[in-house]
């Protein structure tokens, strides 16, 4: 057998590497500002930069360009060495600038407002389609990978590698079907529980699939790395990675309970959480006692330090999913801070320490010179391990502070905290000490930052790229493996059934998008089918084209990023959200059937909005939206003077209206004919109304008198429902 | 940079050393794999979140057994309609017009009124009572109803569609009264301000 030689492609390593550290201090900064603007509302710059504009940035910044290019260097390095080939050249610089010009549409466009208002899927379409095409080009640059491979059988990360890849694509593909409505504007498909369930179908295995499984494959592969130790249990790998890719599938409803999502959607969501415990631990069993005998070093080693917090963070994350998405405890939790505490608990400790662990352990290989300053890697360890525990133990505390308020009751009936108010502004000293630990944390990167540009100025002056000594293709070396194997079988007993699947990528690939699909259909199949799932409200009508505009201004300005539109079928949230000492019905799913997208947000900075029609007079809105303190003391909402002067784009509203009546929401002849008309009369009426409560004039074109229709006929149509039977 | 080379692979997989855990015969890049058998902990846990789950899904789903959310909302709405109705009657048997007379005179309760005042509804009222959003509390003009009593009424019931929300549910009967006593203290003194609504009711009764 002649002998073959190939280099290894680094140099795509090092500018994914690049671009983790740049993006990922830009983004936590992003992240750090929003902190503070729940502390310190004046921080919000309007309208660009406030928070609703400004959250989805900071998330989207660090799951897709942080967490993104972390994944991608690790990728790249990992699998042409496991798969002993190179990644092709023309793929691999597709892939980069075209992930780098996403990230920078994503900063361009989320300040200026244009989003699908889905939880990190806010990007609008145009951009979505440039995503499903760099990841198909990372798919096929993996792909060739596999199928030029020089080592027979894949290596654990590669599984995992090969779940994120697939499962990725089809997660994204599907959640962000939409109508476009213009350039930069779009309604998903989906409407209200639906569209919902899909969101956190796609939520949760974002998760699961873009912050775990990735991650988990560089645990495989740096750790034992680093460690210099064999990894534990090669059948604990096998089980955990199948129970894990199929489990977590299930597991989004969880973040709908006590929702206007079926009963038994939730039920699922929450026991297959349950059940999802051990496959996760079995990953962090897996890196935890790879350590065994080898725990000296972690003593030494600034990058095996990083590895181990990681894994521990990974193990208390999974636990406390599990334990978040068990119905009475999510009762609590959902909407507060504990969620916050709990993403970045994963986010802080699993994935950017597994990242800077993976950096540090590269830059010396990377750069080609000794790393400038392991003292330094350690304070960067510790400073942002402080910043981690304060970050998750302020947010847990606020969390359970205000899910508590929220749900007391004195003996008389009365709420102890009627005011929503009360239980935001005891919230604030929480908010400082958070704010602090994500400073701590942001400083350890920088000093990490500055580490990294030491290292890379003592660099040689050309990178050497040795040449490796390798077999042959496995692809062109299969007629003699087919050979081999028959004289195998005939003198060996049989590889075991998975070590096969392990030699044969297709299969394997196969096997994981079954066990992802079939998951999936069980849950999403139904939802969509089954008409018992959302019983109809026959007062229920479709927004006015007025109040439409309004509600793109709500998604335009991310008020879902603070506001929920979802009571609960609890006492305490449905006599908060009454009117006149008379309880609030709890949401129904035929409530929500025309909001494409849904609106019912996971986080209560503020108070619940689905109510909201009627509660309060037109004028208490506007000089609320102008400004919040005025009406609410030591609010901390945003405000929007903005809306006071822009000008509602009557001439667009034709197109929004269409797009909407494409989705087959039963619009009538006179509005598809001409929507302008009914906006002006509404707009018209409403200014009116404003003046006679001793407001403005002159705001019958103005922006905020559509986003005024729009919170003005939130649970109206229910209230007309219940009126109609009694 | 040093980088392992390919190691010819063998069958067997496994191999059996007498000094420790089972270890894989093949290399990835230098990387080995022991064969440890699972933690019997980590097993067992998991069958039990599976039978666990299993139980659930059947006692909720399938047999119908437990109380649904709703059932659960109801009882507790029940419940809490009855406890409402007790505050109610016992607010309403504290209150006349008598007594908001006599508390508008007893300084110590309008100046908690005061206090309750400040917090709660200078958002629309502002500070001094003149008005911007809810009308001028501070001139002879009255919305709904002239009494005292009336006043007390539209507080702790609100005004449907207006940012007068019921503030009996937000307040205690104690906080209701006296911030009664404190807006009555201020008919009469005209601060200039929101334009007069509602009907022209001069001073209060006796």
């Amino acid at each position: 057998m002649s002998r073959e030689t190939v280099r290894y492609d680094d140099a795509i390593v090092r500018k994914f590497l690049t671009a983790t550290v740049v993006w990922g201090a830009i983004g936590m900064l992003v992240g750090l500002w929003c902190a503070l603007q729940l502390a310190v509302p004046d921080l919000n710059i309007g309208p660009y930069f406030t928070f609703g504009r400004l959250r989805p940035l900071h998330t989207n910044a660090v799951i897709f360009a942080f967490a993104g290019n972390g994944m991608f260097a690790a990728i790249y390095y990992s699998s042409q060495r496991l798969l002993k080939t190179r990644a092709l050249p023309t793929l691999s610089a597709i892939h980069f600038w075209g992930w780098q010009a996403i990230i920078a549409a994503a900063a361009i466009t989320l300040p200026l407002g244009f989003t699908q208002a889905k939880e990190y899927a806010e990007l609008e379409w145009p951009i979505d389609i440039a995503i499903a095409v760099v990841w198909v080009t990372f798919a096929v640059n993996f792909f060739a990978m596999l199928r030029n491979r020089r080592e027979k059988h894949m290596y654990v990360a590669l599984w995992f590698y090969i779940a994120t890849i697939v499962t990725v694509a089809v997660l994204h593909i599907f959640n962000n079907l939409a109508i476009p409505a213009g350039l930069f504007k779009s309604y998903s498909i989906f409407a209200g529980v639906q569209d919902a369930f899909m969101q956190w179908w796609y939520g949760h295995n974002a998760v699961a699939f873009f912050l775990t499984t990735p991650f988990l494959g560089l645990m495989y592969y740096f750790l034992p790395k680093a460690a210099e130790r064999p990894v534990f249990s090669y059948r604990l790998s096998i089980l955990h990675f199948w129970s894990l890719v199929f489990i977590y599938i299930w597991a989004g409803p969880h973040h709908l309970h006590y929702t206007a999502l079926p009963q038994w959607a939730s039920t699922l969501g929450m026991i297959f959480s349950v059940m999802l415990w051990m496959p996760s631990w079995g990953g962090m069993i897996n890196g935890l006692l790879t350590l065994r005998g080898a725990w000296h070093k972690v003593a030494e080693e600034p990058v095996l330090k990083f590895f181990v917090v990681a894994i521990t963070f990974y193990g208390m994350s999974t636990f406390e999913g599990p334990m978040l998405s068990v119905k009475s405890v999510n009762a609590l939790s959902h909407y507060t801070d504990w969620n916050i505490a709990h993403v970045h608990g994963g986010a802080l400790g699993w994935v950017g320490f597994m990242v800077f662990g993976m950096i540090y352990w590269l830059i010396p290989r990377l750069y080609q010179a000794p790393l400038y300053s392991k003292k330094l890697a350690s304070i960067h360890f510790w400073v942002a391990t402080i910043g981690i525990v304060l970050y998750v133990v302020s947010m847990w505390a606020a969390g359970i502070t205000q899910g508590l308020m929220w749900r007391a009751f004195d003996a008389t009936g009365r709420l102890q905290y009627p005011d929503f108010l009360d239980t935001v502004t005891r919230l604030i000293p929480m908010y400082w000490v958070r704010a602090l630990g994500g400073a701590l944390y942001i400083t350890g990167v920088l000093i990490g930052a500055y580490n990294i540009y030491k290292t890379w100025k003592a660099r040689p002056a050309t990178y050497e790229e040795p040449e490796i000594e390798v077999p042959p293709m496995i692809r062109e070396a299969k007629a003699a493996v087919k050979q081999e194997r028959v004289l195998e079988r005939q003198a060996q007993p049989r590889e075991h059934i998975h070590r096969r699947w392990e030699g044969m990528p297709m299969v394997f690939t196969v096997l994981t998008v079954v066990a992802v699909i079939t998951a999936s259909a069980f849950e999403i199949i139904p939802t969509f089918l089954i008409g018992d799932n959302v019983p109809k409200i026959a007062s229920v009508k479709p927004y006015t084209p007025l109040e439409l505009y309004g509600r793109d201004i709500y998604i335009k300005e991310g008020c879902y990023n603070c506001h929920s539109q979802m009571v609960r079928p609890f006492l305490d949230e449905t006599v908060r959200y009454g009117q006149g000492g008379v309880p609030a019905e709890y949401s129904k799913p035929g409530e929500f059937i025309y909001d494409h997208p849904f609106q019912w947000g996971s986080k209560r900075t503020g108070p619940d909005l689905a109510r909201e029609g009627g509660r309060r007079d037109e004028l208490w809105h506007l000089r609320h939206m102008e400004e919040p303190r005025g009406t609410s003391p030591g609010s901390v909402m945003p405000a929007y003077p903005h809306l006071l002067e822009d000008r509602i784009p009557f001439d667009s509203l034709q197109s929004r209206v269409d797009a909407m009546a494409m989705l087959g929401v039963p619009y009538g002849k006179a509005i598809l004919e001409d929507a302008t008309v009914s906006a002006k009369q509404q707009a018209g009426e409403l200014s009116a109304k404003l003046v006679t409560q001793g407001g403005p004039q002159g705001m019958e074109d103005r922006d905020i008198i559509a986003l005024i229709a729009y919170l003005q006929r939130l649970g109206v149509d229910i209230r007309q429902a219940k009126g109609g039977t009694q | 940079m040093s980088v392992t080379h390919a190691a010819p692979e063998s069958v067997p997989e496994r191999s059996e050393p007498a000094d420790g855990p089972p270890l894989m015969d093949h290399a990835y890049d230098g990387i080995r794999e022991y064969d440890n058998p699972l933690p019997g902990w980590w097993s067992l846990i998991f069958i039990v979140t599976i039978v666990f789950a299993v139980i659930y899904g059947v006692y909720f789903h399938v047999g119908h057994w437990a109380k649904t959310p709703d059932d659960k909302y109801q009882a507790q709405l029940a419940d809490w309609t009855e406890k409402k109705t007790i505050r109610d009657q016992a607010e309403a048997a504290r209150v006349d017009e008598a007594g908001l007379a006599r508390n508008a005179l007893d300084v110590k309760l309008v100046e908690h009124g005061a206090k309750v005042f400040a917090q709660k509804c200078v958002g629309c009222h502002k500070e001094d009572g003149r008005g911007e959003i809810g009308p001028n509390l501070t001139d002879r003009f009255q919305m709904h109803g002239a009494t005292r009593m009336d006043i007390y009424r539209t507080i702790r019931g609100g005004v449907p569609s207006t940012a007068m929300i019921a503030w009996g549910d937000q307040l205690a009967a104690d906080e209701l009264l006296d911030v009664a006593a404190f807006v009555i203290t201020l008919r009469g003194k005209n601060v200039p301000g929101k334009a007069p609504q509602g009907q022209a009711v001069g001073d209060f009764g006796p």
